[in-house]
């Protein structure tokens, strides 16, 4: 499993998922498969914050429209999506060389600008080497000094252990997906290459088990789907969401997959927008890797429609209607 | 003074009719007197052949449980049979003068490996009771089920020093990952990730 966006599939490599993942009509799609169940939105947090008790409210017809005008603003600001990005490169600007105090100290000197406001990515950080070079700090040096001036909550020094291999894999095996992403989100930045490994290993993991309604309606659903759908392993995504019958779910995956890969044969064909199950088929004929298994699925959904149908007209009939 | 130390010491070694006496004195003079002590110091309990000293074993905690046998005990049916379904803090009752606690608890149940206290706390009383960051089921007792803080010592009426083991254990199990919690909202500010810059195309369907 590669933590480049790119999974050897692409013609491509190194293709730069940003561009893409922030453009108006990935975004759309991408917030509209994610879903607002206020449920799971507004759920109760375990996050050690005083508890307040139940208001219960009488109100008129306007002010409860301009109260669930409120609770969708600030659903959408909790499902905000973490931005994709391609790995970072490492930092090699070397501000001057002054071989001449070599071995004034045998440790480094870092300086940090702590000026207020600023955003941690713009905080100029340089270090002094014992060779007497000062060149601009490396990211992971930067990272730490801005933890230790302006602490974030969440996030801690030393990255916790349950990043590392044999512990991310005994909690994954319990199904904690959200708590895991949520865990990397804070902890890290969304182009440190500890963070695409960790949730490329978290989306291959849901991938695999299938659990894909555990991380609907959260933040994580559309980096996930962005993620499957750069790698071209959606078949197993569009197979679940069929058995759930959600059509025009399957048929904004597949346009989100045409807008990726924008060299694919099923966008030639036109088919119209509105007949999901057309757009579905088109992708399965010409662009899908597992084509059996996908029109297995097409027809199962196909016969418990029908027979869905056919039920109905029976009781109808039964009744005399 | 020193005539006087070695007066005491005679009486000493007289009255426990040991043929060796612990000091020998060899001249008369205090000067030249040289203190020789002889290095294996007989009392009359190690002469007779018995253990030093007498340890109550049900007050006696030298005995180091293991982790594993602690997460083993939980799932038992000596546990159930115990404590049932409630956390093991539940049927407790610390005792103290007048109608209202002291604020915090006892510092300790447990000094130089023994019980030192005839109520001791719902951990202390329980030797196969482990606070480890592996032992998760005993640790989400103490854990509050309606906002995930660690319970209070005021609501668990366990001593200091295992209330402190218990936050190591707690911190710890939530950095391996094996505690879950709700981490704080990371909000974003997208235009620090990203910019879009006029040359970009359009991606339409």
């Amino acid at each position: 499993i590669t933590h480049n966006k790119d999974g050897g599939y692409c013609d491509t490599p190194d293709r730069d998922p940003a561009p893409v993942f922030f453009s108006e009509n990935v975004q759309t799609i991408l917030k509209k498969i994610t879903g607002t169940d206020f449920n799971k939105v507004f759920r109760q947090r375990f996050d050690e914050k005083k508890l307040s008790p139940p208001e219960y409210k009488f109100m008129t017809d306007e002010e409860l429209k301009q109260k669930m005008k409120n609770a969708e603003r600030l659903s959408s600001k909790i499902l905000q999506m973490p931005p994709v990005l391609k790995e970072r490169q490492a930092i090699s600007n070397i501000l001057s060389r002054d071989p001449a105090i070599t071995g004034f100290e045998n440790c480094k000197f870092v300086f940090t600008d702590i000026t207020y406001g600023l955003p941690d990515r713009k905080r100029l950080v340089v270090v002094r080497d014992p060779d007497g070079t000062l060149r601009q700090a490396s990211w992971e040096e930067a990272e730490r000094m801005n933890q230790i001036y302006n602490p974030r909550p969440g996030r801690k020094l030393k990255p916790p252990k349950l990043f590392q291999e044999e512990h991310l894999t005994n909690v994954l095996e319990r199904g904690e997906y959200e708590f895991v992403l949520d865990s990397a989100c804070a902890q890290f930045e969304p182009d440190d290459p500890e963070y695409l490994r960790i949730t490329s290993v978290v989306y291959e993991s849901v991938d695999k088990k299938r659990c894909y309604q555990l991380l609907h309606s959260t933040r994580h659903y559309g980096p996930l789907c962005f993620y499957l759908t750069w790698n071209k392993k959606i078949e197993n995504l569009l197979i679940s969401l069929l058995q759930q019958e959600k059509l025009e779910a399957c048929a904004d995956i597949v346009r989100l997959y045409q807008l990726i890969h924008t060299d694919c044969k099923s966008k030639m064909i036109n088919v119209d927008p509105n007949q999901h199950l057309e757009l579905l088929k088109a992708y399965v004929e010409h662009d899908s890797l597992q084509q059996q298994q996908l029109q297995l699925a097409i027809q199962a959904y196909q016969e418990i429609v029908r027979e869905r149908q056919q039920y109905n007209e029976n009781v109808k009939t039964a009744h005399g209607l | 003074m020193f005539r006087r130390l070695l007066c005491t010491f005679n009486t000493l070694s007289s009255h426990t009719a040991t043929p060796t006496p612990l000091l020998r004195i060899i001249d008369a003079n205090p000067v030249r007197c040289s203190l020789v002590t002889s290095t294996r110091l007989r009392c009359k309990a190690s002469e007779e052949g018995e253990v030093q000293e007498e340890r109550d074993p049900t007050k006696d905690r030298s005995r180091v449980i293991p982790v594993e046998t602690s997460m083993k005990y939980i799932k038992s049916e000596a546990y159930h049979t115990t404590y049932g379904s409630d956390p093991v803090w539940k049927i407790y009752r610390r005792n103290f003068k007048g109608a209202f606690p002291p604020r915090k608890t006892r510092k300790t149940c447990i000094r130089a490996k023994m019980i030192a206290t005839g109520n001791p706390c719902p951990i202390c009383r329980d030797e196969y009771l482990v606070l480890d960051y592996r032992n998760v089921d005993l640790l989400k007792q103490f854990i509050s089920e309606h906002n995930g803080a660690i319970l209070s010592y005021s609501m668990t009426n366990i001593c200091q020093r295992r209330h402190k083991e218990l936050q190591v254990a707690v911190l710890k199990a939530r950095d391996y990952g094996l505690l879950t919690y709700d981490v704080p909202f990371r909000e974003y500010e997208y235009s620090e990730y990203y910019t879009p810059s006029k040359n970009d195309n359009k991606l339409t369907t």
